[in-house]
């Protein structure tokens, strides 16, 4: 029960819709129910209750056919600002845009990392990837953050002595 | 992105992330003290990230809808079941209520909590409430106010707190120990609720300071008056906000 608010948190960032969050999180806290045998009670049940999010929200972004963003790439969208060269200070409702603008695999990596503050053990537990593709994706989602929202772009930057 | 770069980046990023050893954080600090460019980075990434919580923290303090309230518990149990836990039920209550009949003797509502405790309580019950926060509304806030005073035999008059951007939803009538007490719900812009709580105290106490304290998870600031009075203002806003609006509904009680 505790862990409700942090989930509805976690799926209204995932899907950029208030009612959509909160359905995903229905139907989340129905399915940990009905399989509250497969949950080992020594274990923290927060990426328990994520990795059951997360698998609803796979299944209904693939529903989605109109959807494109689970394929996750590389090249920039149409549309992006070049970035400026000064880093200002970050507007929430851009923030907000551009999260529903990267991939959905790449988002929900950020989520769980940059918002829910998962360990990246955590957060490749929760999606069942290896802990290198959170590392990947995560760097791809700052990186498209970056250039989204303005920030000086990491393909310029100087390699660290 | 060459193999170098995409090692800085996974630096970077386990540098924001805190998964990086004291030494290798401390070598990347260094770093971007002879490099303005890495450093710019570090600053913006960090800001992304401070963003990306600001952007949607607020969530975290909202009422629960009532409806994931209810997924939330348990699925009703088959027929069987139930029975076996009525049954249960019945000798357990049959043993309590023998036990309870041969106690030495307490007085009904002798056993009065601290206000702060009975305010959290109220509050966290109420709060999620969508459809039926209160039980009389603000649009009638005259009877509510007169309704209130009458049942605690003492003036009510429900705080204004317009000023702090809150919103008086209503009020209700309240157990207390036995007693009748009385709760007014605020609700911020945002969905952001505060409840104040009043009763009037079992036993003539002094009147106290503004206390705070913690129940809950909620803010709980409260005092008596000098007329016998125990009030609490609960919510989950930041500290010195809570403070503030405590303040001013102990000067306009």
């Amino acid at each position: 029960m505790a862990q409700i608010p942090r989930l509805r948190r976690y799926a209204f960032a995932l899907t950029g819709d208030r009612v959509r969050g909160d359905d995903l999180v229905q139907e989340c806290l129905e399915r940990a129910w009905s399989r509250r045998r497969l949950y080992e009670p020594s274990r923290p049940i927060r990426p328990w209750l994520f990795a059951i999010l997360h698998n609803l929200y796979v299944n209904q972004v693939r529903r989605r056919a109109a959807e494109p963003a689970l394929i996750s790439g590389d090249s920039p969208g149409l549309g992006e600002v070049p970035a400026p060269e000064e880093p200002g200070p970050v507007d929430v409702e851009d923030l907000r845009r551009a999260l529903v603008r990267l991939p959905a695999d790449q988002r929900e990596v950020l989520l769980l990392v940059g918002l829910e503050q998962l360990s990246y053990r955590e957060a490749a537990g929760t999606l069942g990837i290896p802990v290198g593709t959170v590392m990947s994706r995560l760097a791809r989602a700052r990186e498209r953050l970056r250039r989204l929202l303005g920030g000086p772009d990491s393909a310029r930057l100087r390699r660290i002595k | 992105m060459s193999r170098r770069d995409a090692m800085d980046e996974g630096r970077i990023n386990a540098w924001l992330d805190g998964e990086l050893s004291p030494e290798a954080r401390a070598e990347l600090d260094r770093a971007a003290q002879s490099d303005p460019r890495l450093a710019a980075r570090l600053a913006t990434d960090r800001a992304l990230r401070d963003a990306l919580r600001e952007a949607f923290d607020p969530v975290l303090h909202e009422p629960v809808p009532a409806r994931l309230l209810r997924a939330a518990l348990p699925r009703p149990w088959s027929w069987w079941r139930r029975g076996v836990a009525a049954a249960a039920c019945v000798i357990l209550g049959a043993a309590l209520g023998w036990q309870v009949a041969h106690l030495p003797g307490t007085a009904p509502g002798a056993g009065s909590r601290p206000v702060s405790i009975e305010a959290a309580a109220a509050h966290a019950v109420y709060l999620p409430e969508v459809r039926h926060p209160v039980e009389v509304d603000a649009s009638q806030r005259t009877h509510l106010d007169a309704w209130l005073s009458k049942r605690l035999a003492h003036p009510m008059v429900s705080p204004d707190l317009g000023a702090f951007g809150l919103r008086l939803v209503g009020g209700r009538l309240l157990p207390d120990a036995g007693r009748p007490a009385a709760q007014y719900m605020y609700e911020s812009a945002d969905g952001e609720r505060i409840t104040v709580y009043a009763r009037v105290e079992a036993r003539a106490a002094a009147p106290t300071a503004l206390r705070f304290d913690e129940d809950r998870g909620f803010q709980v600031i409260h005092w008596h008056d000098e007329d016998g009075m125990a009030y609490a203002v609960t919510g989950r806003l930041d500290r010195a906000r809570m403070e503030q609006v405590a303040r001013a509904v102990h000067e306009q009680m």
